[in-house]
């Protein structure tokens, strides 16, 4: 990092569900340009809900939401999928279109530049050589003309990778993009997230329930308890009290 | 801990006790629909006895053999109602796509919108295709426009229904994976949504197919063209053989266009 200018900010967050779950209860922090920021927090913490309300899938009860001078909160239609270019998105589950092949699944990444064609799944001659040149970057060359679903896990969430690296974003949101793969291929695809976002200057939240891979990768790392940030540093500073407190904490309470 | 476990037992048996109550419902209400109904169609088993020879006598006298050499006549009405049930699904597939989409409640957000959509197929299926005939018939005229726009309807019900439960089904992640990119609600439907759909879609048209042959065949009685408008003709005027030899060419039309229907739709499967 050279300096420390904000891209993200996020004062005050809260979110609560029709159910009445208070997700998020006023959570601020800021992300600074070009870091890799970690969120750790336990199961239910409220990880993938902060993650969903940056790129507005899940609309905010209150507060604001800051990316790259635009305020999340309210926005909707053209506005919002303006601001969804440029903020790409990674799945525990991949979530990319099976059925289609894996060029096709990287070259959806430029969807929103396109409008009917886009619709028809015609892209030009530039978006197919980047998407070929991308999916190699990550390895991928030999499956670009398979179809998604026959590919591992690994791969296909490299693919993923592939189609928000298409959308050339300012940020990428990774939730839990490795909790369903195995050790080889978890280290490997953060490997590629990592090496990918230093090399095109993408600025990354990654959520993660390996504290391992979070001290490995991390420029920085916040803590979510019970939707409440309760740990913000850098990696050395998660030492095993940390982690405690996040994650064995609620026994104490009871 | 004891007194605990007692507790939830006797909640376990609340929670069971309304489940019972609602089976023996169902039996009792089961049971009253068939007394019920058995009085009201005035089902009667010497009824049936004193009809079987009849029935036996109407079949071995009038209706066997065929005429054979009338064979031709039936020519193009057959090839009629093989149009009819192709234009019809064709009709139905389209309209049934609009309908099926807007009854989605994962693809429109605006509840009355789906529920606009769910209500217009229920009717157009409560509605069976004859019925649509008879008012199409006075409506346009004798002869397949009729039968077709009857048929298109008729279908169009079930179609909606089973497009939209189909739908319904698809694997949101992709869907909100396009959504997250930036994509239109348009390029979502065309490259997440209907990647998904495109197996259950040929299964359910094919299938909707099949069964235009025989709506088909049926409206043509009500005076609605094809097969069976030939039939009702030949029945008019007492011509028996003629009408045996019309069921015949039903009969084997509807075993051909199956035999194609299953041979293209495990083709188009197969290359998804
Ligand atoms: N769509 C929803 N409707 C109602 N409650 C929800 C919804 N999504 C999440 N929640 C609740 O919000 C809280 C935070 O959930 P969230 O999924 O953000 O946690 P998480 O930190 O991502 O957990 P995990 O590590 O298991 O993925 C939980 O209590 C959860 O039950
Ligand atoms: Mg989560």
């Amino acid at each position: 990092m050279k300096q420390k200018d904000v891209l993200i900010k996020i004062s005050d967050l809260k979110k609560s569900f029709p159910g009445g779950t208070e997700a998020l209860k006023g959570v601020s922090f800021d992300v600074y340009r070009g870091e890799l920021l970690v969120i750790v927090g336990a199961s239910g913490a409220g990880k993938s809900t902060l993650l969903r309300c940056i790129n507005g899938l899940s609309a905010i009860s209150s507060g604001s939401i800051v990316v790259d001078g635009i305020e999340v909160n309210g926005l909707k239609g053209k506005k919002l999928r303006q601001l969804r270019t440029d903020v790409g998105m990674i799945f525990q589950s991949f979530n990319i279109v099976n059925r289609k092949r894996v060029i096709d699944n990287a070259l959806h990444g430029r969807l929103a530049y396109y409008g009917l064609r886009g619709v028809l799944g015609l892209y030009s001659f530039e978006d197919k050589k980047k998407a070929f040149e991308i999916l190699a970057r990550l390895d991928l060359e030999k499956q670009v003309a398979k179809r998604a679903d026959q590919l591992s896990g690994g791969q296909k969430q490299r693919v993923a990778i592939a189609r928000a690296i298409m959308q050339e974003p300012k940020v990428l949101l990774a939730d839990e993009p490795v909790a369903s793969l195995d050790p080889g291929a978890s280290s490997k695809v953060l490997g590629y997230l990592h090496k990918i976002c230093q090399e095109e200057d993408i600025t990354a939240i990654v959520s993660l329930h390996q504290i391992d891979y979070a001290r490995n990768y991390a420029d920085r790392i916040i803590g979510l308890t019970e939707g409440v940030v309760t740990f913000e540093g850098g990696p050395e500073d998660l030492d095993d009290e940390a982690i405690q407190e996040l994650y064995f904490n609620e026994e104490e309470e009871e | 801990m004891d007194r605990n476990m007692e507790n939830n037992l006797a909640q376990l048996k609340k929670s069971r006790r309304p489940g019972q109550l609602r089976l023996l419902f169902a039996i009792i209400l089961v049971i009253v629909a068939v007394i019920w109904s058995w009085a009201g169609t005035g089902f009667s088993i010497p009824a049936i006895m004193r009809g079987v020879p009849r029935i036996y006598n109407f079949i071995i006298d009038d209706l066997i053999p065929p005429r054979f050499d009338s064979w031709q006549k039936f020519l193009n009405p057959t090839l009629q109602t093989l149009y009819m049930a192709y234009v019809g699904a064709i009709f139905a597939i389209i309209l049934s796509l609009g309908l099926g989409i807007i009854s989605a409640n994962n693809l429109i957000s605006n509840r009355l919108i789906v529920y606009l959509g769910r209500g217009i197929s229920s009717f157009l299926r409560a509605v069976p295709a004859v019925a649509w005939a008879v008012i199409l018939v006075a409506a346009v005229g004798l002869g397949p426009f009729a039968g077709t726009i009857a048929i298109a309807l008729g279908g169009a019900g079930m179609l909606g229904k089973t497009y939209a439960d189909s739908l319904e089904e698809i694997d949101m992640g992709q869907v909100e994976a396009l959504k997250a990119v930036g994509a239109s609600w348009f390029q979502v439907l065309t490259q997440a949504v209907l990647p998904q759909f495109l197996p259950d879609f040929f299964t359910w048209s094919f299938y909707r197919f099949d069964l235009n042959i025989r709506s088909a065949a049926v409206v043509g009685l009500v005076g609605a063209g094809g097969l069976g408008f030939s039939l009702d003709t030949a029945i008019r005027l007492f011509q028996f053989r003629e009408a045996t030899m019309g069921i015949l060419w039903i009969f084997g039309l509807i075993l051909i266009v199956e035999f194609i229907t299953a041979k293209s739709r495990d083709k188009i499967l197969e290359g998804l």
